[in-house]
């Protein structure tokens, strides 16, 4: 697990954003959320989490900690390649990972194209820290 | 066996709930999903403190009441819904802080005896309430607790 998220890490690195690892982040509710990695930059933040089983629990708690801080992205890394996870992470509007690869970097740096589009478009304010 | 409409209607707009089963479920909701359990009832409390409130400004009447007297007024008809006595102790939208206090909090045994707070769905329905009426986004600061061996449970809300 340590090693996907290296590379994760790396890749937001590469693309300008600071990167902590276990990183505990205190929603509107007043939970504190533990997150694998929280990757910001600017007044962009990205939150994400690693399902080691590819369970859908992983990817609808990611979503209830994701709900908590408003104007968070979130990314979670599946482990197993689960293509439900994939489906429902389009839904949730979570980008679903692969656990390494070529596919890892392309589709991290897809991603992380859109956020920009995104943030030159419209930025967004992050609430809570 | 018919019943005549009123009581039909009576019976299918109420349900009973005890504070033993509410704190059941959001400890099912821990246990699945961990701290996103409690990010869950928050949201949930959140959209019924919204809904309730709209509901009763519509009963009100009131429109041009102030938001602070509207807030007390609200209180004082959901403290009849039998979550505990609420009043509120600070509204202060400049600084944007709200604070409520609650006597007989209805889950006081619960929090005792988990040792933790059980407010998730109130912060959310009090955050659900001030948001419905003044329009802005408070989040939970800090609370006093039974379970941290306060006297009573108060919940502060606060702006970003």
């Amino acid at each position: 697990m340590a090693k996907v998220l290296k590379a994760v890490a790396a890749v937001m690195l590469g693309r300008g954003f600071g990167v902590e690892q276990d990183v505990d982040v205190r929603g509107l509710s007043g939970s504190d959320h533990n997150f694998s990695l929280v990757a910001t930059k600017g007044t962009v933040r990205t939150v994400v989490d690693v399902s080691t089983f590819g369970s859908q629990n992983d990817l609808v708690s990611l979503l209830g900690k994701k709900m908590d801080l408003i104007g968070s992205d979130a990314l979670l890394v599946d482990m197993t390649g689960n293509e439900e996870l994939s489906s429902l992470g389009k839904v949730y509007n979570i980008q679903i990972l692969p656990p390494g690869g070529m596919a890892l970097g392309d589709i991290l740096g897809v991603y992380i194209d859109g956020i920009e589009q995104r943030e030159s478009e419209s930025p967004r304010v992050v609430v809570n820290e | 066996m018919k019943m005549d409409g009123e009581e039909e209607q009576e019976i299918s707009q109420k349900i009973t709930f005890t504070a033993e089963a509410f704190i059941r479920m959001i400890g099912s909701l821990s246990n699945t999903f961990g701290s996103a359990g409690g990010s869950m009832m928050f949201q949930m409390g959140k959209d019924v403190g919204s809904y309730e409130t709209r509901k009763l400004l519509q009963e009100l009447d009131d429109s041009e009441a102030e938001p602070e007297a509207l807030m007390r007024k609200i209180l004082e008809e959901v403290s009849s819904h039998g979550w505990g006595e609420m009043s509120l102790t600070e509204f202060d939208l400049l600084e944007g802080v709200v604070e409520v206090v609650l006597h007989h909090n209805v889950f006081e045994t619960y929090c005792d005896e988990i040792d933790m707070p059980q407010c998730f769905f109130l912060r959310g329905y009090l955050a659900g309430i001030i948001e419905e009426l003044t329009e802005q986004r408070l989040h939970f600061k800090e609370s006093k607790c039974y379970a941290f061996g306060d006297e009573d449970c108060s919940i502060k809300m606060v702006k970003g």
